[in-house]
C-alpha cells in the first residue's frame, strides 16, 4: 500500500513535470520563432542595397547628363556623389551594416568606398565642361554597377531564403506546439485515468475496511458487553458469600475456623476487587465510563485509603503511610471514586505484586493538578517498575491477571486527564507520581452533625455513612450548635431528649437510628439495616 | 503657452528671412509646408540651429551604439508652419518619402538632427538632417515601422 501511494505520489509529480516541461520547451520554440519574425520584419536590407545600387546609378546618369549638356550640373553631379557616399556609410555601421555586410563576400562596397575617396577631389573640383574628367569619373564608377547588382541579387535572395526558414521553423514550432499539446492531454487524461482507478481502489478498500472495522467493533462491544454482564453476574453472588462470611465470623468462636473464615473472606474481597476492575476495564474500553464531576473534600481520600488499604498492607507485612500536604486544599472537584480507586489500584499492585515493604503515599495540589506520590520501599525479586506500564511480560495473546489494576489505573488516569510518571528517589526507591488536573473549590457551609449514638459501632457506621458531606462533628456539649442529630432512636427516654433539643433549637432536624414505635417524635428515622445512602442523603437535606 | 510659442518662433523665422542670404549656410535646408493653409517656410542652417534645441539619448539600427542627437524638435519646426493636418510627408534629397502621423511629433520627442554626439551631420553622413525616435526610451518604437520613419538627408516636410 505504502508503495502504492509513492508510486502515485510519483506518477503525478512526473506528470505534472513533464507537463510544465513540455509547456516550457514549447513557450521558448514560440519565443525564438517570434523573435526570429521580429528579426526579419526589422529594417529591410534589400531595400539599402538596391538604394545603393539605384543611387551609383543616379551618380553616373548625373554625369551622362553633364557630359551631354542637358540638365545635370557640378552641383548635382555633388550631391548625388554625397548621396551615393552616405549609402556606402550605411554598410559601415549598425545592425543594418553589419547584415549588409555579411552578404558582401566579394567586399564590393569596400572597393566602391575606397573609389569614392580616390575619386573625391576629381568630383569636388569638376567644372561645367570637363568632359574628359568626368568620363574618367564615370569609367572608374562603372564597373561597380554590376557588383551591386550582383550584392543587390545576393541580399534579395538571401533575405528570401532566411524569411523561408523563419517561415519553416514557425511551421515546426506550430507542429511541436501542436503534438506537446496532444501529447501533453494523453499524459493527463492517462494520469487522470488511474488517479480515478486508484480513487475507485482506495474507496474500496476504505468500505471494506470500514466493514472489518463495524464487525471488530460489534464484536468488542459483544464482548464487553458479556464481559460487564457476567461481571454483574458474578458480583450478586459474590456479595451474598461475603455476607454469608460476615454472619459466619460472627458467631463462630474456634480460632482456626474464624481465620479460614477471614481468608475466605479476603479472597472473595479480592474477587469482588477483580471483577470491578474488569467492570470498569470494559468501561474504558467502550468509552462508557462517565466520570463524576462533584465537589468532594480532600479528607475522604485520605481517610478511607487506610481503611481501604490497610488489611491488604497488614496481609502482606507491609507497612503503608498515607498523608497529605499542609497546603491541601479542603475541597476538589472531580471524581473522587476513581481517583481513589487508581491510587487503590497501584497501591494494591505494589503490596500483592511488587512485593512492597514501606509504601508512603503523600498527596498535594498545585497549579490545578492533584498529585499522589506513592514512594515504594520494595524487594526486588522477578519483579520491575517497567512492569507498571505493561513495557515487558504483556503480549498480544497474554495478559497477567496482576497487570489488570495498574491499566485500569492509567486508563482512568488517561479518562481523567492525568499522567503517570515512573522514577526513583534520591535514596533508590521507586517513586510513582499520578497527577490528575483537579479544581480546587471553595467548601459550602458546614454542616454541624451531634452522634448521640449507645454503640460506638453504630455511630461508626454513621459517620462513615456521611462523611462525603460537608459535615462538621460536634460534641454533646456543643449540643445548641447542632444542625442535625443522629439520635439512637430505640434507648429509654428518648422522647425527652428530642423535646429537649426540639427546645434548645428548634430548627434541629432529629433522625432517628435503629426501630422504634415512636417514629412520630423524630423528622426521620433510618430503620435497621441501616441504608448508607439514604442516611446521607437524609443529612444531606439538611443542607438545602 | 503652445499658441505663443509658435507666433515667437514665426517672428524669429520672418525675421531671419528678412536677413541677406550668404552662401550655403544661407541656403534652404528645409522646406517645410502646410497643404491645408498653403503656409510654406524654407529653412536654412543657422534657423534651424536658432531654433529651441532639443538632445535625446537613444540607440537604433543604423548606429553602433547609444549616441546624443541634438536638433529642434519635429513638432517645433512643424508648428512653423501653423496647427492643422494629420500626417507628415517627410521626403529625402533622394526623393524617398515617407508618411507620418503628426501624433508621433507629439507623442514623442522626434528631433531633426543636425548633429550626433557633438558632430554635425554632412550629406555623406545621413545629412544635414536626420529624423529621430527616441526608440531606446520607448521600447513601442523598437518596431519596424519607426524605423522606416527614420528618415535622412531631409529635406520636405508637407503637413496633409
Amino acid at each position: 500500500m505504502q508503495s502504492k501511494k509513492l508510486f502515485s505520489k510519483l506518477l503525478f509529480g512526473g506528470v505534472v513535470l513533464v507537463a510544465i516541461g513540455i509547456a516550457t520547451f514549447g513557450f521558448l520554440t514560440f519565443k525564438d520563432s517570434l523573435e526570429a519574425m521580429r528579426r526579419a520584419s526589422q529594417e529591410n536590407i534589400s531595400w539599402s542595397a538596391t538604394q545603393l545600387e539605384r543611387e551609383l546609378t543616379r551618380f553616373l546618369d548625373s554625369l551622362g547628363s553633364a557630359r551631354a549638356g542637358t540638365t545635370s550640373s557640378t552641383v548635382d553631379i555633388n550631391q548625388r556623389f554625397d548621396v551615393l557616399w552616405s549609402r556606402v556609410a550605411v554598410f559601415q555601421r549598425g545592425a543594418v551594416g553589419k547584415r549588409l555586410r555579411a552578404y558582401d563576400t566579394e567586399n564590393a562596397v569596400g572597393q566602391l568606398y575606397d573609389e569614392l575617396k580616390r575619386q573625391e577631389v576629381a568630383v569636388v573640383s569638376i567644372s561645367s565642361f570637363d568632359f574628359s574628367v568626368m568620363a574618367n569619373i564615370s569609367a572608374a564608377f562603372f564597373p561597380y554597377a554590376d557588383a551591386l547588382h550582383e550584392l543587390s541579387r545576393k541580399i534579395t535572395v538571401g533575405e528570401e531564403e532566411k524569411a523561408a526558414e523563419i517561415r519553416a521553423q514557425m511551421r515546426s514550432s506550430a507542429d511541436f506546439a501542436f503534438y506537446a499539446s496532444i501529447l501533453t492531454v494523453i499524459m493527463v487524461t492517462g494520469a487522470l485515468i488511474y488517479f480515478v482507478y486508484e480513487g475507485q481502489q482506495y474507496r474500496k478498500l476504505a468500505y471494506e475496511n470500514k466493514a472489518l472495522a463495524e464487525k471488530f467493533k460489534a464484536a468488542s462491544e459483544v464482548k464487553s458487553r458479556f464481559l460487564t454482564m457476567m461481571s454483574h453476574e458474578l458480583r450478586t453472588p459474590m456479595n451474598g458469600v461475603l455476607g454469608l462470611l460476615a454472619l459466619a465470623r460472627a458467631v463462630e468462636t474456634d480460632p482456626e475456623q474464624t481465620e479460614r473464615l477471614a481468608q475466605a473472606d479476603r479472597s472473595a474481597n479480592r474477587m469482588l476487587g477483580m471483577l470491578t476492575d474488569i467492570l470498569d476495564f470494559a468501561a474504558l474500553e467502550n468509552a462508557e465510563l462517565v466520570l463524576a464531576h462533584k465537589p468532594f473534600f480532600s479528607n475522604e481520600l485520605l481517610l478511607a485509603l487506610p481503611e481501604l488499604l490497610g488489611p491488604v498492607a497488614l496481609q502482606a507485612e507491609a507497612r503503608l503511610q498515607v498523608k497529605a500536604a499542609e497546603d491541601m486544599p479542603l475541597m476538589l472537584q472531580g471524581d473522587p471514586s476513581r481517583l481513589r480507586r487508581c491510587y487503590a489500584l497501584m497501591v494494591t499492585y505494589f503490596l500483592e505484586t511488587a512485593g512492597a515493604r514501606d509504601i508512603g503515599l503523600v498527596l498535594s495540589y498545585k497549579s490545578g493538578v492533584l498529585l499522589a506520590e506513592i514512594e515504594v520501599d520494595y524487594a526486588g525479586g522477578g519483579w520491575s517498575p517497567d512492569l507498571i506500564f505493561g513495557t515487558r511480560g504483556e503480549h498480544k495473546d497474554s495478559f497477567a491477571a496482576a497487570a489488570l489494576g495498574p491499566s485500569v489505573a492509567r486508563a482512568l488516569v488517561k479518562e481523567m486527564g492525568g499522567e503517570i510518571n515512573l522514577g526513583t528517589t534520591e535514596n533508590g526507591k521507586i517513586l510513582l507520581s499520578i497527577a490528575v488536573p483537579v479544581v480546587a473549590v471553595t467548601p459550602p457551609r458546614r454542616l454541624k452533625v451531634l452522634l448521640s449514638l449507645q454503640s460506638a459501632p453504630m455511630e461508626m457506621v454513621c459517620r462513615s455513612a456521611i462523611a462525603e458531606l460537608p459535615v462538621e462533628f460536634i460534641s454533646a456539649e456543643a449540643v445548641g450548635e447542632a444542625q442535625v442529630v443522629l439520635l439512637e432512636a430505640g434507648e429509654g427516654g428518648v422522647a425527652d431528649k428530642v423535646a429537649a433539643l426540639r427546645a434548645q433549637s428548634p430548627s434541629v432536624r432529629v433522625v432517628g437510628i435503629g426501630r422504634t414505635e415512636n417514629t412520630a417524635i423524630f423528622d426521620v428515622v433510618a430503620d435497621m439495616p441501616l441504608e448508607a445512602t439514604q442516611l446521607k442523603n437524609w443529612v444531606q437535606e439538611a443542607l438545602g | 503657452m503652445t499658441r505663443l510659442k509658435t507666433n515667437m518662433l514665426l517672428l524669429g523665422v520672418a525675421l531671419a528671412m528678412a536677413l541677406p542670404r550668404v552662401a550655403t549656410a544661407q541656403e534652404a535646408a528645409l522646406t517645410v509646408i502646410n497643404t491645408l493653409t498653403g503656409t510654406e517656410v524654407s529653412l536654412t542652417m543657422d534657423e534651424l540651429n536658432g531654433l529651441p534645441q532639443a538632445t535625446i539619448h537613444t540607440e537604433n539600427e543604423f548606429e553602433d551604439e547609444m549616441a546624443a542627437y541634438a536638433g529642434p524638435l519635429a513638432r517645433d519646426v512643424v508648428a512653423l508652419v501653423g496647427e492643422g493636418g494629420h500626417v507628415a510627408v517627410l521626403t529625402a534629397v533622394n526623393d524617398y518619402a515617407v508618411e507620418v502621423p503628426l501624433e508621433d511629433f507629439i507623442n514623442y520627442d522626434v528631433v531633426f538632427a543636425l548633429s550626433i554626439n557633438g558632430d554635425v551631420f554632412s550629406r555623406r553622413d545621413r545629412g544635414p538632417i536626420w529624423v529621430v525616435y527616441p526608440m531606446s526610451d520607448h521600447a513601442e518604437l523598437q518596431d519596424p515601422v519607426y524605423n522606416a520613419r527614420l528618415i535622412w538627408q531631409l529635406v520636405k516636410v508637407e503637413i496633409k
